[in-house]
């Protein structure tokens, strides 16, 4: 982080070397001397997230920090609550600009007041058409993941079948991650099919998708959401 | 412990000296380190500090060591005082503290200082002004991230 930070730096003084001596010395007169990109970078994650969104347009240097997951992070511990002030920019939204879209300002989201939702690090997970769906409320992006081409079969007239989607943080990897389980379980009167459950994991960054968790273990049915550490 | 040794010297840049108690000026982890290292006497110089910006420093440092120590004041109290010790600094006594916290290292100034600018400083104009941050934006990349966040716009 620190070369990171560095690199930024050096890159910085080499712009300015190119600048007249002239324009120096009306800056002396405000600031006596030059705040380091470290100080800055402090000062900005003190800012409100709109002010922040508004800032974007600063520099080109400003622009991709404020979207950094490292800006992202010092965000986080800064503020008190995560919950009500995360700044994520989804990254697979880089790839893919159709899934995102800005919101209306009084957050009339079709899918609001859906089932299972869930709250981690500001972001909210909601689970709208048995696709999972992502907003995160401080910059008002969301995404909606694709669907899982599940391998179990389309449920019969009784069976039971289930998706239920979470939403975990990573701090080793840094990732934010969601957990799909798809399960059935069969009509216990007719008992036609066996109970079955498959696990699934998408990485929420530039190109995820959806991968399978084989684990031998019975099948799972998830009845309650999942419990919330640290987030 | 005798009387002198509770007291430290600390020399400014312009040459200001300012007697304090030692507990006062401990909450700087540089002076910290440099009375632990006993690489300087009962005089410190700090040259990276001017007076006018040392005198402000010491007096949050005062206020701070007196209600660490006997806990007289809430914290309550102590977050308007600290509320009130910012408000009237104009943009360069600010940026000079924050400069000086961070030299001193006194991590819970530093926060209420860079709280304050950030507090403070409303408009892109006046961040490229402050932090001589040049726009380097083209006019069409300027406009289409204005666009991409339009609602942070709206006042």
């Amino acid at each position: 982080m620190a070369k990171y930070l560095a690199l930024i730096s050096s890159l910085q003084r080499k712009k300015r070397r190119g600048r007249g001596i002239k324009r120096r010395r009306v800056d002396v007169l405000v600031v006596p001397e030059e705040i380091p990109l470290e100080l800055q970078i402090k000062i900005m994650a003190r800012l409100p997230v709109k002010s922040l969104m508004r800032f974007k347009c600063l520099s080109r240097l400003w622009s991709s920090l404020i979207r950094s997951r490292f800006f992202i992070n010092l965000y986080l511990t800064v503020c008190h609550n995560p919950c009500e002030s995360a700044l994520v920019s989804l990254s697979s939204s880089s790839n893919g600009a159709d899934d995102e879209r800005s919101l209306d300002k009084d957050l009339t989201l079709p899918w609001m007041g859906g089932h299972n939702t869930m709250v981690l690090r500001g972001l909210i997970l909601n689970t709208v058409c048995r696709k999972a769906c992502i907003y995160n409320p401080a910059t008002r992006q969301s995404v909606t993941l694709p669907a899982i081409k599940s391998n179990i079969s389309a449920p019969q007239k009784y069976d039971l079948n289930t998706v239920v989607y979470f939403l975990g943080h990573d701090p080793v990897l840094d990732q934010y991650k969601v957990v799909c389980t798809v399960a059935k379980s069969p009509d216990i009167l007719e008992s036609t099919t066996s109970a079955e459950s498959e696990h699934w994991v998408f990485v929420l960054e530039a190109g995820g998708s959806w991968k399978r968790i084989e684990f031998d273990q019975n099948p799972h049915f998830p009845t309650r959401r999942g419990v919330c550490i640290n987030g | 412990m005798s009387k002198s040794e509770k007291k430290i010297v600390l020399k400014s840049l312009d040459n200001e000296a300012f007697e304090v108690e030692k507990a006062v000026a401990l909450q700087s982890q540089t002076i910290w380190v440099m009375c632990e290292d006993k690489c300087v006497g009962n005089e410190i110089p700090l040259e990276n500090v001017t007076g006018q910006i040392l005198a402000k420093v010491i007096d949050y440092c005062k206020k701070h060591a007196v209600v660490d120590g006997d806990g007289d004041e809430s914290s309550e109290e102590l977050k308007n005082w600290d509320t009130e010790f910012t408000k009237n600094m104009d943009q360069s006594t600010l940026f000079n503290m924050i400069l000086a916290a961070n030299y001193l290292n006194i991590k819970s100034l530093l926060n209420l200082t860079c709280q304050a600018v950030a507090d403070k400083t409303k408009t892109i104009d006046e961040f490229h002004t402050f932090l001589n941050i040049e726009n380097n934006f083209t006019p069409e990349e300027e406009a289409q991230i204005c666009q991409e966040n339009l609602w942070a716009f709206d006042d």
